[in-house]
């Protein structure tokens, strides 16, 4: 499914003292099957973007399109069948969980949309094997699990209504290192086994590199930069003004250029790679 | 500062030790990174350190005091504590008003209460807030009003429970920073816990968790040094040290390990300036 931005401009509590406006004239397009990362200094307005794409906010001016279905200013009843089709695991999922069991909380979905509980629990060992938990967890209470476990749980319940498209809100702040190596790499296989449309929102720089193919920058509500990762991240000094930083990767080939000139690209090496690669590049310097 | 002998606690009788025979100290003015993965112990440790919790076995003293039902309330004082969800900790209408709370029940002038209140937002970047309602606020912007609100009260010690998870890197720089400020000016003891192992490498020293249990305690490059067993209880390196893990087994060695990007640069410019 297509999503498309015309203009969108949000308000928060327009008409009072308190009114504050959160967008401001967006428009931008997530194309069917891109996977597209949100970044933004904290207040920027990519939560409040989000909210947009399964009707928990309606645009206080301009339109939001995602594949046939259009939100506007106005009240539209079809909503749940668009959060059906538009599945969001917000920022801390954990705090969302409130059934006695796992199985319970992963069927909420199903039931709330009206769609065949029957069928959804048969599906539940297949969605389980997909977000890699073990079937005993079931009968488990959500608020024994860990963190990243319960994570886990917050997007399985959101698989199960087989979304076309799956929105994350900084999926894995509060994760140790591990546990948001899984989830990334949980997203990519989503991605490219499932061909969801991914619309991720994180602080982290380096995830954006190595797993987004479109970013976008936003700024005090305002779409600023947009374009494929390695290109927005091109714009250090850019970046650095509106408070976000860049992979510290490129920092450093930047900066090796800058001072050594040294010339190393960036081809999604691994650290120790890209270790091996300034090395290289410093020995063949030193043999000039 | 802070001293832990054969310190147990347990949740509850079924479940095993959260906690688990740990003995430890803190000196005074010490910046200690507490890390390990989700579940290690480290926020249990934390709530005994401040008397949120008594242990189930063994001592805690702090500042000499030691930790008990009749001295937890004196020990709450001395350490302030920043959690990891700002959201539940707001009670006042505005900003000013939030972070001005803690202070109204130490006693002190309003004039310093002002004055206190005024630098501690400043320190947090959240001056120009002052007057807005805390639920307004997005995530990042709230922890740092929490952060500013135990800055007012000026603890011994500050406990900062993954107080930057939530911020955005900028914003987690400007608390690094911030700490570093504090430490200058005033004696300070910092036990700040994270999962960021670069944040950790700004640390004095660095005590690593496991199963409830101290796993190692050493200076950052000590600690860095043990990549492949950090990675096994869910850690990660510093990136910078990985690179240089990469470029030292292809033959580039430097005096001192490098913790930050400055240093491995500052190096590399040094060596290369020899070739
Ligand atoms: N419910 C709300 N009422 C009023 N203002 C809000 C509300 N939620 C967010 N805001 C404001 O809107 C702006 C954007 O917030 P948000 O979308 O949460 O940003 P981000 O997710 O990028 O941190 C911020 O300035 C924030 O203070
Ligand atoms: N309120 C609680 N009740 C029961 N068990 C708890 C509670 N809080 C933490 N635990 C358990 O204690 C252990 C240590 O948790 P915690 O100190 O929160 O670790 P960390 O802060 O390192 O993630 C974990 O096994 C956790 O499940
Ligand atoms: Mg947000
Ligand atoms: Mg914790």
């Amino acid at each position: 499914m297509e999503i498309v931005f015309e203009n969108v401009d949000f308000i928060y509590q327009p008409n009072s003292p308190f009114s504050h406006q959160a967008l401001k004239d967006i428009s931008l397009t997530i194309k069917d099957g891109d996977y597209a990362a949100f970044i933004g200094h904290t207040g920027s307005g990519k939560s409040t973007l989000l909210q947009h794409l399964n009707g928990i906010l309606r645009p206080t001016s301009g339109t939001v399109r995602i594949g046939d279905f259009e939100l506007t200013t106005k009240k539209n009843n079809e909503i749940k069948s668009l959060r059906r089709k538009v599945g969001v695991v917000f920022q801390y999922p954990e705090h969302q969980l409130f059934e006695e069991t796992v199985e319970k909380d992963i069927l909420f979905g199903p039931k709330n949309f009206g769609m065949d509980v029957e069928e959804a629990k048969h599906n539940l060992p297949t969605i389980l094997e997909e977000v890699g938990l073990p079937t005993d967890v079931l009968q488990r209470s959500p608020f024994e699990l860990s963190g990243g476990q319960m994570r886990r749980v917050a997007i399985a319940g959101v698989l199960i209504t087989e979304p076309n498209v799956l929105i994350l809100d900084e999926p894995t702040a509060g994760l140790d290192p591990r546990g948001r190596k899984q989830i990334m790499s949980l997203i990519d296989s989503l991605h490219k086994k499932k061909r969801m449309t991914i619309i991720l929102v994180t602080h982290h720089m380096e995830d954006v590199l190595r797993h987004a193919n479109q970013a976008f920058v936003l700024n005090k509500g305002e779409l600023v930069m947009q374009g494929e990762p390695v290109e927005v991240f091109q714009e250090e000094e850019r970046l650095r003004k509106i408070g976000l930083g860049i992979p510290e990767e490129l920092q450093l080939i930047n900066q090796l250029k800058q001072t050594l000139g040294l010339p190393i690209t960036y081809l999604h090496q691994s650290p120790s790679e890209l270790g091996k690669d300034i090395a290289k590049a410093l020995h063949a310097g030193g043999n000039r | 500062m802070i001293v832990f002998n054969k310190v147990s606690y347990s949740y509850d009788k079924n479940s095993g030790n959260a906690v688990d025979e740990l003995s430890m100290s803190i000196e005074q003015n010490e910046w200690i990174a507490l890390i390990g993965h989700n579940g290690s112990g480290k926020s249990t440790l934390a709530k005994l350190m401040n008397g949120l919790l008594l242990p189930t076995s063994g001592t805690i003293s702090v500042d000499g005091l030691s930790l008990s039902e009749d001295t937890y309330w004196e020990i709450r004082k001395k350490v302030g504590m920043v959690f990891q969800n700002p959201e539940n900790q707001f009670v006042g209408t505005t900003v000013m008003d939030d972070v001005a709370f803690g202070l109204e029940n130490l006693g002190v002038t309003r004039e310093e209460m002002v004055k206190r209140v005024s630098a501690a937002l400043k320190e947090v970047d959240m001056y120009s807030f002052k007057d807005q309602a805390p639920n307004r606020l997005s995530g990042g912007q709230k922890q740092r009003v929490a952060i500013a609100g135990i800055l007012a009260i000026m603890p011994e010690v500050i406990i900062f429970d993954e107080a930057s998870t939530m911020l955005d890197p900028n914003g987690k720089q400007e608390l690094l920073e911030t700490i570093k400020g504090l430490r200058k000016t005033k004696k300070m003891t910092i036990v700040y816990i994270t999962h960021d192992l670069s944040e950790a490498a700004y640390a004095d020293r660095i005590i690593v968790m496991n199963e409830g249990r101290q796993w190692m305690s050493g200076k950052p490059r000590e600690v860095f040094q043990y990549q492949n067993e950090l990675s096994e209880i869910g850690l990660e390196i510093p990136l910078i040290s990985s690179i240089y893990a990469g470029m030292n087994e292809h033959g580039v060695k430097l005096e001192k390990e490098p913790l930050h990007m400055k240093e491995l640069v500052d190096q590399l410019w040094k060596l290369s300036s020899k070739m």
